[in-house]
């Protein structure tokens, strides 16, 4: 999984954003999202993303997994992301 | 008041106005650019270089380069691949006219995000009438020549009483040269438009078939999907926008100065003297004070002031002293 071709990630004191910069659409993340994009410029697979912050947050149930896939669904969904 | 950009480092988006140094000399032009009229105090290729420099370490998603024609700078690939190569991406907005295979072979190269080509008419009478003596089959050629390299296709249509008419013929063309966005919207009354005013600007009853128009075209069954860009309709509308939400956009003058809206005449910092980091600080600055809210409730409340917006001035404190 990486980040679409036309979307950049910028972190920021708050947390981050995303910009699509075809659509010129602004997404603004939390620190929780901004951390789970920031595994996504490691051109992993979603497997390997979750259980990388499931280590980073010392999670050993499926909480963070859930919402980390949750996230992950939403920004293909909106075209952020692609496998 | 907390506003989206005091949050931000950075600008999400720079719109970087290279010369006003053009080779048509549109009617409906919005920066005053002509061929001869480059301004007296533009930045050299060194300053536009290191200015680049700057964009390149300093996170900007996105940059817009534009003019005048930004393809007659003798220093654009120098410009672009320097911010290219940060991974900046890149929109290039040109009239078509000197745009080749080679020039788009060559921007293939980098991360771009479109080539934005000026489509006023759809048979050359009409073109030419807006832009004169500038070639259609030019423009066409260019959009063929962007699309043959891969890269992706935006057009862009100023409507006049002498072109629109042609909306729906010029959509057809974007479609088939694949363009995947069309922008356009109520012709805005700055600079050479301003001056050609009563010439130029199409009727209530032209612009409501326009409309009509557009949204009969967004994406009938059966043709290329192509995203119809033309909200907010006025310029007026984007004002009222962003005086609850600045835009995260920094518009720089060939000169290195930035300006605080298109339609305002306010200039906020001059890069010369001002880092960008700085140059950031001020722009937000300026939408808290006093004189950018005054002249932003003036542009609302009467269009004829947008004709003010390339009589450039500092009236901030602190900004330019």
């Amino acid at each position: 999984m990486k980040l679409a071709k036309y979307t950049k990630f910028r972190e920021e004191k708050f947390g981050g954003v995303l910009f699509e910069t075809r659509s010129e659409k602004v997404y603004t993340l939390n620190p929780t999202a901004a951390a789970v994009v920031r595994e996504i410029g490691c051109d992993c697979s979603e497997r390997e993303i979750v259980e990388r912050l499931r280590d980073g947050f010392h999670d050993s149930g499926d909480a963070i997994a859930l919402d980390v896939k949750a996230f992950l669904a939403d920004l293909r969904q909106k075209g952020l992301v692609e496998d | 008041m907390t506003y989206r950009i005091d949050s931000l480092k950075a600008p999400l988006l720079v719109s970087w106005q290279l010369t006003r140094d053009c080779d048509l000399a549109c009617l409906h032009c919005c920066t005053d650019s002509a061929p001869g009229k480059r301004m007296a105090d533009e930045f050299d290729a060194g300053e536009a270089i290191r200015f680049a420099e700057q964009l390149a370490h300093s996170e900007i998603p996105y940059v817009m380069l534009c003019g005048g024609e930004p393809l007659i700078v003798p220093h654009f690939f120098r410009l672009a691949e320097t911010l290219g190569r940060a991974g900046i991406q890149l929109k290039i907005e040109t009239n078509g006219q000197t745009f080749d295979d080679a020039i788009a072979e060559r921007l293939a190269r980098l991360p771009v995000r479109s080539v934005q080509i000026s489509l006023d008419g759809a048979t050359q009478e009409v073109y030419a009438r807006q832009r004169p003596g500038a070639s259609l089959e030019k423009a066409h050629a260019a959009c063929r020549a962007v699309r043959r390299a891969g890269l992706p296709l935006e057009v862009t249509f100023a409507p006049t009483r002498f072109n629109i008419h042609q909306l729906e013929a010029v959509i057809a063309q974007a479609r088939a040269f694949g363009a995947f966005r069309f922008n356009t919207g109520r012709l805005m009354r700055i600079g050479t438009a301003a001056r050609q005013w009563q010439r130029l600007t199409p009727s209530a009853a032209q612009y409501r078939t326009f409309i009509a128009t557009l949204q009969h075209q967004a994406n009938p069954d059966g043709v290329e999907p192509i995203d119809l860009r033309y909200l907010p309709f006025t310029i007026v509308e984007t004002l009222r926008e962003n005086l609850a939400d600045p835009p995260a956009t920094m518009l720089v003058l060939p000169n290195g100065w930035v300006k605080v809206a298109a339609v305002l005449p306010l200039v906020c910092a001059d890069l010369r003297r001002h880092t960008l980091a700085d140059a950031w600080d001020l722009y937000r600055r300026a939408w808290r004070d006093d004189t950018t809210t005054r002249l932003l409730w003036s542009a609302i409340e009467d269009e004829a002031r947008h004709s003010e917006a390339n009589s450039w001035y500092c009236a901030l404190r602190r900004a330019c002293a």
